[in-house]
């Protein structure tokens, strides 16, 4: 009797086995034409991406060197005594409003989400939300920085860090972990205020699990936004009263 | 009575063949779906923001190039140019008042409440996240700079203490096509949303579509012109 209720198991789970090859070679065969049209897609679109790449290098480096002789012109013509004052205002006023390349002593946070995540098991916060990410860039201003920029791109009066899905978004830039935030300032405020802060230290304890490195710079370069947008798509509403 | 029980191992024999294919089909076909399309969703998404960093880098060059040209040519329209991008700076940066349609969120404690400062960046966030081009909270232009901290019973904003325990005032300007169709109605479900969190009886909530605001520029005296870490790269 035994022996036949062990031979009814083998049969099933042979039978199953059996299925399960039949179908795979059947599909593999039907799939075969779908599966080529899918791979000839990703070719194209990896050519487009290639091509969209190599033109924005192209167009990067001209825009260096425009900026450059646009810069040059400037200087000479206030080396010249011509327009000083308004030439002097207009450096400081690109660099208040973060469209320059700016250096100084900084600090440098990078944020990334808790290795392994479990959407199941894992709170919510294991994974960097923009809400992170304001959290950080707020208490650094609360230091007293005086430059910051997130992945590189800079931050101006209205910084635009959102989330749509499970991407960060800054200024509709999509962006990826780890989560660099680097501020210019004074580094042992922007150092004790980052240690100091018991949200950040909640985030790093292991049952959150956010991994967070700290580390300072004695001289660090931040972009000019304009190296990540054009600013003024950032301003065509603003009208002077 | 051999012949039945033949017939029963066959039929379930067939059912076990059948099943074993259906499972297979079913867990190729998530995985072609999921590998095919995430990658190629992916790549067309990259292309899509490389064409608008291009397309933006194309119209700043050529203005650039513009630029340039009546910078070198010095028949006096130089001065006007330098002129109108000082200006545009000074008003990206927030230095010059403005005015457009935007909207007002009114941020009332109730009783003994004293308003959060994530309260407040909440609902600064969310209209930066909405567009907004220019905010101020209590008058106080929000710049580079800004922070929004509770100090004790204030909260400081641009160095300036502002008490928890009195009203706060959000002002943004943003597209003003979108602020009836969405953006007062999204704000009006994040207050109703915070509001249910926090209790009811704590904070009162008003969002309001108004036109004309005027968006002051911030005061000389803040610290947002503080520059005396930062040196221009060379």
């Amino acid at each position: 009797m035994k022996d036949t209720i062990w031979k009814r198991i083998i049969a099933v789970f042979a039978a199953l086995l059996v299925g399960i090859g039949i179908a795979s070679v059947v599909k593999d065969l039907t799939t075969m034409a779908v599966g080529e049209d899918v791979s000839a897609d990703i070719l194209q679109a990896r050519e487009e991406l290639a091509f969209e790449e190599a033109n924005f290098r192209s167009q990067r480096l001209l825009n260096d060197r425009l900026e450059a002789r646009k810069k040059l012109l400037l200087h000479s013509l206030s080396e010249q005594g011509v327009m000083s004052d308004i030439i002097a205002e207009h450096g400081k006023y690109a660099m208040l409003a973060g469209l320059t390349d700016v250096k100084g002593p900084g600090i440098t946070i990078a944020l990334n989400d808790k290795a392994g995540y479990d959407p199941l098991a894992d709170p919510i916060e294991s994974v960097i939300h923009d809400s992170t990410i304001n959290y950080v860039i707020n208490l650094l201003w609360s230091g007293g920085a005086r430059a910051i920029s997130f992945n590189d791109v800079r931050l101006t009066a209205v910084s635009e860090i959102n989330c749509v899905g499970p991407t960060i978004l800054a200024y509709g830039v999509r962006q990826m972990p780890p989560y660099v935030i680097s501020a210019i300032g004074p580094v042992d405020e922007l150092l004790d205020v980052v240690q100091g802060d018991s949200y950040l230290a909640r985030l790093s304890q292991p049952e959150v699990g956010i991994r967070i490195s700290i580390s300072t710079d004695s001289e660090m370069i931040l972009p000019s936004f304009l190296k990540s947008r054009d600013y003024s798509h950032f301003m065509d509403l603003l009208e002077t009263p | 009575m051999g012949n039945k029980k033949y017939y029963q191992y066959g039929t379930l024999l067939i059912v076990c063949v059948l099943v074993g294919a259906v499972i297979a089909l079913l867990m190729k076909n998530v995985n072609a779906f999921d590998t095919g399309s995430k990658s190629l969703q992916e790549l067309q998404n990259q292309i899509i923001e490389y064409q608008r960093k291009n397309e933006d880098l194309n119209n700043r060059n050529a203005r650039l190039y513009d630029y340039i040209r009546e910078l070198e040519r010095d028949e006096g329209e130089s001065y006007l140019l330098v002129m109108e991008e000082r200006e545009k700076f000074a008003t990206f940066a927030g230095l010059r008042t403005v005015k457009n349609d935007g909207v007002v969120i009114t941020l009332s404690p109730i009783g003994d409440y004293k308003i959060q400062d994530a309260l407040v960046r909440q609902f600064t966030n969310e209209l930066s996240a909405l567009g907004a081009q220019a905010i101020s909270i209590n008058n106080e232009r929000k710049v580079t700079t800004t922070e929004v901290r509770t100090s004790r019973d204030n909260i400081m904003i641009n160095g300036i203490a502002f008490a928890r325990s009195e009203p706060f005032e959000i002002k943004a300007i943003i597209d003003p096509s979108k602020i009836d169709s969405f953006v007062v109605p999204y704000l009006q479900s994040v207050s109703e949303s915070i509001k249910k969190q926090l209790g009811e009886d704590l904070v009162a909530i008003t969002v309001r579509h108004e036109k004309g605001i005027i968006i002051p520029a911030l005061s000389e005296d803040r610290i947002g012109y503080a520059m005396d870490l930062l040196q221009p790269v060379d």
